[in-house]
């Protein structure tokens, strides 16, 4: 027991150090850096300000968050309108046939996302194999420009965050108790009332859940729009690597930094508040 | 005219044959209980009534009109699911207002005629409550008011009671027959407990393998029923082996347990056929074997004594090694039932009680 005991404080202390370590400790050095002036020379010289938070809101800057906002919102969006048709498919399917179906949602996992990314720049490119596929089909008389466009970035945030949505909003669908919907019918429901009036309310929890499993990391993808959206669409990751990259600004670059976890934070509260509500009013 | 009317209704699911042509009318305004043990299709006949779940092969017809292809959201059918199946994400007024809601009714029709539902099922005042909030027994009440609040043509009830206790289950079964009575609806109540559907029914329909065993009233199937199945599953009951030696007119000799005995000839029994005779426990008579028994009575021994609060019920032994069970009734005949164990006694049964069957 003693024994037990002490392998439990060890593993907690060593993953609590672990944290502090190389979490806590770097976001601190940001939060502070991001109250200090710029020095060309060192990136940071040890004089408080509050400049950087005040150039966030300079409309050229304002304008990548709002930017980068809309697109994170139509990718979530996007997600959400492939993602819930997958889900409920998957929540109905024989159960034999579930753990396959779920397998290909999981396997691009194991690849890393770069190199996925990487796989959607061959296939959209110029003279990549959709823009082939259409030449040889002659459905087109020259190459269609997909790579370097918003449609690639969408595609590219859409097909790495789809996991996201699928998951939470299969584990509610899953769960979801047939005999409400035959219930539903039942009382003079057709099918499109029954999923409004009874699928969609109940499945509330796994859309909240999967849009902010969505939306959040498509905020700090950066290497999605550099690789398949050019220059042309910065979004706020790109918008903080390039200040810490490419202008050497790193008190910027960190209040940037600070300003979108305030924005996660914010709506990671927002979450769990209706959440709160939601399950009281259905679990309780 | 039936009100609903099954017609060769066939169903099957994966291979296994749950329904086989089976034909039922149901009557206007009756209370009518499908009886039978589970799996033998008795769920899949209201489901079908309901229109959530199609016939194979076969038709139904309701209120004169043929509905086989009719989904269940456009059928005058409503149902009582035996999980109640209440939507968790809304209020018990919501939840009885959605069919009414549906069907676009007005605010203030709506808001009159889910209070006087509620009223019904003696929950007024209980509209604004959580589902999550109330007791098994509320929630219940909640279901039925979900379904009678669209007075629907056909109520269907699918075994509402097992999810409630004993004494709560007594209690809703009256409610339900004076809700049966105050609304005028027809009534199909799916159940496999023999004392509801005798309790609640006009007329009981007992069900086994998908097909109908019997049809009628209550006494009918409890106290004529037309097979074994029939008979062993409702109520309790002694079968006896016997062979018919003679007959005459609507009356026949047969040997039982080699007692010869006369009994009455129903169903046209030939000399020499082998049938079975079916007693109730409660009509059988026991006598102290201190004497030898009288003729047309089998000596045995008892075996349990089992007291059951207002009767006793005997387990006996007979001398062929045969089990028969025999209740006896406390009164001022008996006020004292006792018997020891092992004890000698007579068994027999008041003449014309019995039923003989064919024997299967």
């Amino acid at each position: 027991m003693n024994e037990n005991k002490g392998f439990k404080n060890t593993a907690i202390t060593v993953n609590m150090l672990w944290i502090c370590l190389f979490v806590l400790v770097p976001n601190l050095i940001v939060v502070v850096i991001s109250f200090l002036e710029r020095d060309p020379a060192g990136f940071f010289r040890w004089e408080p300000t509050i400049s950087h938070y005040i150039d966030l809101f300079d409309p050229v800057n304002a304008r990548v968050f709002t930017h980068s906002l809309s697109y994170s919102f139509g990718t979530t969006l996007l997600t959400l309108a492939v993602g819930y048709p997958f889900g409920w498919f998957l929540s109905r399917v024989g159960r034999r046939r579930r753990p396959l179906l779920l397998m290909l949602v999981i396997v691009p996992f194991w690849t890393s996302s770069l190199i996925r990314t990487y796989a959607l720049v061959i296939l959209m490119k110029a003279n990549g194999v959709i823009n082939s596929l259409l030449l040889t089909l002659g459905l087109v008389k020259g190459p269609v420009s997909i790579l370097y466009t918003d449609v690639a970035v969408y595609v590219g945030l859409v097909y790495s965050l789809l996991p996201f949505m699928i998951l939470p909003l299969y584990a509610v669908l899953e769960k979801l108790d047939t005999r409400l919907l035959e219930a539903a019918r039942d009382l003079g429901a057709t099918r499109v009332q029954v999923f409004m009036k009874v699928v969609l309310p109940l499945s509330l929890p796994g859309v909240m859940a999967g849009s902010i499993m969505v939306f959040l990391p498509s905020l700090g993808l950066f290497y999605i729009p550099d690789l398949l959206g050019g220059a042309k669409s910065m979004l706020v990751g790109n918008f903080i690597k390039n200040q810490f990259l490419t202008s050497g600004n790193w008190p910027f670059g960190s209040a940037a930094s600070v300003f979108l976890i305030l924005v996660m934070v914010s709506m990671m509260a927002i979450y769990l508040l209706v959440m709160k509500r939601f399950n009281r009013s259905v679990m309780s | 005219m039936p009100v609903v009317s099954l017609q060769n209704v066939s169903k099957t699911f994966e291979n296994h044959v749950v329904i086989d042509k089976l034909s039922l009318d149901v009557f206007k305004g009756e209370f009518l209980t499908l009886l039978g043990p589970s799996g033998c299709g008795k769920t899949t006949v209201l489901r079908i009534i309901a229109g959530l779940e199609t016939c194979d092969q076969g038709g139904i017809h309701i209120d004169g009109k043929d509905h086989t292809h009719v989904p269940a959201c456009d059928r005058d059918v409503n149902t009582v699911f035996q999980s109640y199946a209440l939507f968790p994400h809304m209020t018990v007024f919501d939840n009885i207002a959605f069919g009414l809601k549906l069907k676009k009714t007005k605010p203030g029709e709506i808001k009159q005629r889910v209070e006087e539902t509620l009223a019904l099922v003696k929950l007024s005042g209980l509209g604004h409550r959580r589902i999550q909030q109330l007791s098994g027994g509320q929630q219940q009440r909640v279901a039925i008011a979900r379904a009678i609040v669209n007075q629907p043509l056909i109520l269907l009830l699918d075994e509402p009671l097992s999810a409630l206790d004993y004494k709560l289950r007594k209690e809703m079964r009256l409610e339900l027959r004076q809700l049966h009575r105050k609304l005028g609806i027809t009534f199909v109540f799916v159940t496999h407990d023999q004392e509801e559907a005798l309790t609640l029914s006009d007329r009981v329909v007992v069900m086994n393998n998908g097909a109908i065993e019997q049809i009628g009233p209550p006494k009918e199937i409890y106290e004529e029923p037309l097979n074994r199945f029939v008979a062993e599953f409702v109520g309790e009951s002694n079968l006896f082996d016997a062979e018919v030696i003679k007959t005459w007119g609507e009356t026949m000799d047969i040997r039982v347990q080699g007692v010869l005995k006369t009994v009455k000839n129903r169903r046209g029994f030939q000399a020499g056929q082998r049938v079975k005779v079916l007693l109730r426990p409660e009509d059988m008579t026991v006598e102290s074997g201190k004497q030898a028994c009288l003729p047309g009575s089998f000596p045995g021994r008892v075996e349990e004594m089992i007291y059951k609060g207002t009767t006793v019920e005997l387990i006996i032994r007979l001398e062929d090694g045969k089990q028969v069970v025999v209740l006896e009734f406390f009164n001022e005949d008996a006020e004292d039932i006792s018997y020891d164990m092992g004890e000698g006694v007579c068994v027999s049964w008041i003449d014309g009680w019995e039923v003989v069957l064919p024997h299967e």
